[in-house]
């Protein structure tokens, strides 16, 4: 099954303009009617919570209402709608999409992926011992440099039955376990992409079933510490980062939102490929990041001059 | 967390708080408006570890410190409310609280409480009744 990874994802939120307003800072496009899009065109949709065209809502606004998965193809659509087709209600919509729940219950959509080709930068480095990525007179960075969500990258659910959860996304949807915390949840890759992961898992209390973050992907780590640390001087609230994870390589920075879960900045993730052999671990502060930094305002190592005039 | 700017109406820890005394002094109570909180940061510890709201003809103070994770509650400056206002959110987790007990109603600290803290206003002024020194404030 060629499903490449989150294309949208639908929230039905009680502050519209503040959702919308906190999605503009984050660096998303408002391209209208809700939706706000990164270059490749992946998005977040918002939606007042009271929208009669929503997906019935898993738990008090805001919170996600539908999570659309783009394929690649249509063969991949048929497939998924007779797969599912065996055991639950599945409805066909607009283009051929296909419509479902999975086993938490989380509404699900599948359609022909809008991600549009779109070229962008790397973070080119210069690295002794290896031959410079940038040349002489190409500057690394300048203020008010250019950085923008490149693609949506995954999305994390809270779940009350992780096995039971991972268990539909495999056999059922052909996704592969990358990696896995222990008695936590797995990071889990579908067939069309290379990335790490675009959807993990965390076992919680049913209570708490909904998003726990998601992510679009910048252009690197220095992205990342840039983007955050212009959204946190905006008023935005951190929760966690900038660092940098274990599983999956990927940098990350952490924000509260007001669209009832974390937003998170994230760059450079590994790629995998069937080859792969996951690895499980316990989750905990060593096993979840390489590192972790707090950002702190700018300084300067300066101070009054000495006193005594100058020597 | 950096502040975006000073909170209007806020008046400087030092300028009439000594670390001895036993009470703050926090802002006008009349430039709280239904609806709408404000944090804020009296020991200077750089975020805002506490936020107050008013209520009807009564002002609350809670420790910014969701009971699920212990972690600040807002989004982004001053914004601890729901869409309506009625509502307390931690928006790291979703916790909802009703705002006049502090109790969380729904999400993963349900049952729990936030942290209501001694306050009142006195001509005029919202005060807070805790020394600079408390560990709320830090």
């Amino acid at each position: 099954m060629n499903i490449i990874g989150p294309d949208a994802l639908v929230f039905g939120v009680d502050d519209v303009d503040a959702c919308s307003q906190y999605l503009t800072d984050y660096g998303l496009k408002p391209t209208g009617d809700g939706r706000f899009e990164a270059l490749d065109g992946t998005c977040v949709i918002i939606r007042a919570a009271d929208d009669p065209t929503l997906p019935p809502a898993i738990g008090p606004a805001p919170s996600i209402r539908e999570i659309v998965y783009g394929v690649g193809d249509a063969e991949t659509l048929e497939a998924i709608a007779a797969e599912l087709s065996k055991d639950r209600e599945v409805r066909r919509g607009e283009g051929g999409s296909v419509h479902a729940d999975d086993d938490s219950g989380f509404h699900l959509s599948f359609a022909l992926t809008i991600r549009r080709p779109y070229t962008a930068p790397a973070d080119l480095t210069n690295a002794p011992g290896h031959p410079p990525q940038r040349g002489p007179n190409l500057l690394g960075v300048e203020v008010g440099m250019s950085v923008a969500p490149r693609t949506l990258s995954h999305v994390v659910l809270f779940v009350p039955n992780m096995e039971e959860a991972e268990a539909f996304y495999v056999n059922r949807l052909a996704f592969r376990v990358t990696d896995k915390f222990t008695g936590t949840g797995p990071f889990l890759r579908p067939a069309g992409t290379d990335d790490h992961h675009t959807l993990f898992l965390i076992q919680t209390p049913p209570f708490m079933k909904g998003v726990e973050h998601f992510t679009f992907h910048l252009g690197s780590g220095t992205e990342v510490l840039y983007a955050g640390s212009q959204f946190q001087a905006k008023g935005y609230t951190s929760f966690w980062g900038p660092g940098r994870h274990l599983f999956g390589s990927n940098w990350f920075w952490y924000f509260n939102s007001p669209l009832g879960c974390h937003v998170e900045y994230d760059a450079d993730m590994d790629l995998h490929d069937d080859e792969w052999i996951a690895r499980h671990q316990p989750v905990g502060a060593d096993t979840s990041q390489l590192f972790l930094f707090k950002a702190t305002d700018k300084w300067f190592p300066s101070g009054p001059p000495p006193k005594g005039g100058a020597h | 967390m950096a502040p975006l700017s000073p909170t209007p109406g806020a008046q400087p820890p030092g300028e009439i708080s000594a670390p001895g005394d036993a009470r703050i002094r926090l802002c006008r109570a009349d430039t709280l408006s239904p609806g709408q909180a404000r944090g804020f940061d009296p020991a200077g510890s750089g975020r805002d570890t506490i936020f107050a709201l008013r209520r009807g003809d009564t002002v609350l103070i809670y420790h910014n410190h969701c009971p699920h994770q212990g972690v600040p509650l807002e989004y982004r400056k001053d914004r601890f409310l729901s869409g309506d206002g009625q509502r307390i959110l931690c928006y790291a987790h979703g916790a909802h609280f009703d705002a006049d007990t502090g109790v969380c109603i729904e999400g993963p600290c349900r049952g729990q409480s936030l942290l209501a803290l001694p306050c009142g206003v006195e001509d005029g002024w919202l005060w807070l009744n805790l020394p600079l020194s408390s560990p709320v404030l830090r």
